[in-house]
């Protein structure tokens, strides 16, 4: 009933790049945004770039999906920083039902609030150096100078462990 | 002179230039509180990066890979839309200047062109109407025309379509058939029915579907019938499961779908014409048997708008 036409194969290529990454990418960017709506209009977004501007050297589509994505996430919670708390609603995470596990959550959503209450270059500084992510790459989200990642970084952590300490006290 | 904490942060990272690395070692090892610092440092690195390794291990990611693929087709078509605009025009402002001034047009244009024609057909359809009546009160007569059947019906040409896509038509809105509702809105003041104005549209924004058929009362479509009905809206094609059912009952052409979109939105398409058109799609330019895309309305509180630039 319906005809296809030549066009579909760059399609059907892109749809394949499209259902291999999208997943991963929208998982990694989460502990960023910390909504899914958001982390999926961020990811989308980064497609469509791929679909309309793709890199020269297409050798690392992950890599640059990565990139772009982190970027767009890093100006789009600049731009809405006054609703960031608002908007880092919960989302879902596997955990069973066991004792374990009960306190297992109850660590998790102090890491995620924790990380609701840092500022945005704090968060995204801390979670790209633990996705491995080198000071020049850092620092070219951050649009900051390389030598000022390591004073943010430490920065960061003195922050995210005192917040994080200090919620058994609350 | 002791180094300040991003300082000694960036050597326990190991990103330092070689010979700053050299400087900083050396210092360290003759000055206690640096090294304090640096073993702060290490520490919370460790604390940090154990805290959100839990966290992030059990974080999963929610959405099926079909919806995540039509939702970033409404996004691409969008900017394609967008971008030949754009790029026509040389600057986005420029673009909204042009969308802006197109948008009035249009809805003056149709107003005066399509109103009267609009009210000339709603005629020739009375008149069919009543010739049927006169037709089934004739014993023995076959009656030809059944309740509703649009395909039977003459469509008015109201204007060119965008390049590259297919005949616009105008027809009567559903509500004007045998006084039905048919699930449309009161009847519209101008209409913008081209093919190109099948866009997609996004799940997460459809509040509820319906269809009918031979002008009969809308019967709402829900549960998973409803999301393969918008699947197959978003891609042309006439395979819709609630659409063949309808067909089979009654035999005829011309039913109707209607989407209402959480903004009140109303996307109404009528499908009337049996020859096979070609329709330019997202993905590439696929034909279309019928019952196949001849009337599009896009209607919001009763009028008809621009699609695209609603949405």
């Amino acid at each position: 009933m319906v005809s296809r036409t030549g066009a579909d194969e760059k399609e059907a290529a892109f749809r394949e790049i499209f259902d291999k990454h999208y997943p991963e990418l929208c998982r990694r960017l989460l502990p960023y945004l910390g909504d899914q709506t958001t982390v999926e209009d961020v990811v989308q977004e980064a497609f469509v770039r791929l679909y309309f501007r793709p890199p020269a050297r297409q050798d690392n589509i992950p890599g640059w999906l990565f990139r772009v994505a982190v970027n767009l996430a890093y100006n789009h919670v600049r731009t809405e920083e006054r609703r960031r708390k608002r908007e880092y609603r919960v989302f879902r995470e596997t955990l069973g039902t066991g004792e374990d596990e009960v306190l297992r959550r109850e660590d998790i959503t102090q890491v995620r609030e924790t990380l609701a209450r840092l500022a945005p270059r704090d968060r995204f500084c801390l979670l790209l150096r633990f996705q491995g992510y080198g000071y020049a790459e850092i620092a070219a989200v951050l649009q900051v100078e390389t030598s000022s990642v390591g004073t943010i970084l430490a920065r960061a952590r003195e922050r995210f462990r005192r917040e994080y300490s200090g919620f058994g006290k609350r | 002179m002791c180094y300040d904490r991003g300082v000694l942060q960036a050597f326990l990272d190991n990103e330092l230039p070689a010979n700053r690395m050299d400087a900083v070692s050396e210092h360290l090892s003759g000055c206690a509180a640096c090294r304090r610092v640096l073993h702060e440092l290490e520490s919370n690195a460790e604390y940090v990066n154990a805290a959100i390794e839990s966290y992030t291990e059990g974080l999963v990611f929610d959405n099926s890979a079909e919806r995540a693929w039509e939702q970033f087709s409404v996004k691409r078509y969008r900017r394609r839309w967008w971008s030949v605009v754009v790029n026509t025009l040389g600057s986005r402002r420029m673009a909204m200047v042009a969308v802006a001034a197109s948008l009035i047009a249009v809805f003056v244009m149709g107003s005066i062109i399509i109103g009267p024609n609009l009210q000339k057909e709603t005629a020739n359809v009375e008149a069919t109407r009543v010739e049927k009546q006169a037709a089934r009160q004739a014993p023995g007569e076959k009656d030809d025309h059944e309740a509703g059947t649009l395909s039977a019906e003459p469509t008015v040409e109201v204007g060119k379509a965008p390049e590259g896509t297919g005949a616009v038509r105008s027809a009567v809105p559903s509500e004007t058939r045998d006084g039905q509702t048919g699930g449309v809105p009161a009847a519209p003041k101008a209409m913008w029915c081209a093919e190109s104005a099948h866009i997609p549209i996004d799940p997460s924004t459809v509040s509820d579907v319906s269809y009918s058929v031979a002008g009969g009362e809308p019967v709402p479509v829900t549960g998973e019938e409803k999301e393969q009905l918008v699947t197959w809206f978003n891609k042309g094609a006439a395979t819709g499961p609630s659409l063949q059912a309808a067909e089979r009952e009654t035999d005829k052409t011309g039913p109707v779908l209607s989407f209402t979109l959480a903004d009140s939105t109303v996307i109404t398409v009528v499908y009337l014409n049996p020859e096979e058109v070609s329709v330019k799609r997202p993905e590439g330019v696929y034909s279309i048997r019928a019952p196949e895309l001849s009337l599009f309305l896009h209607l919001k509180g009763g009028e008809a708008i621009d699609g695209i630039a609603d949405r």
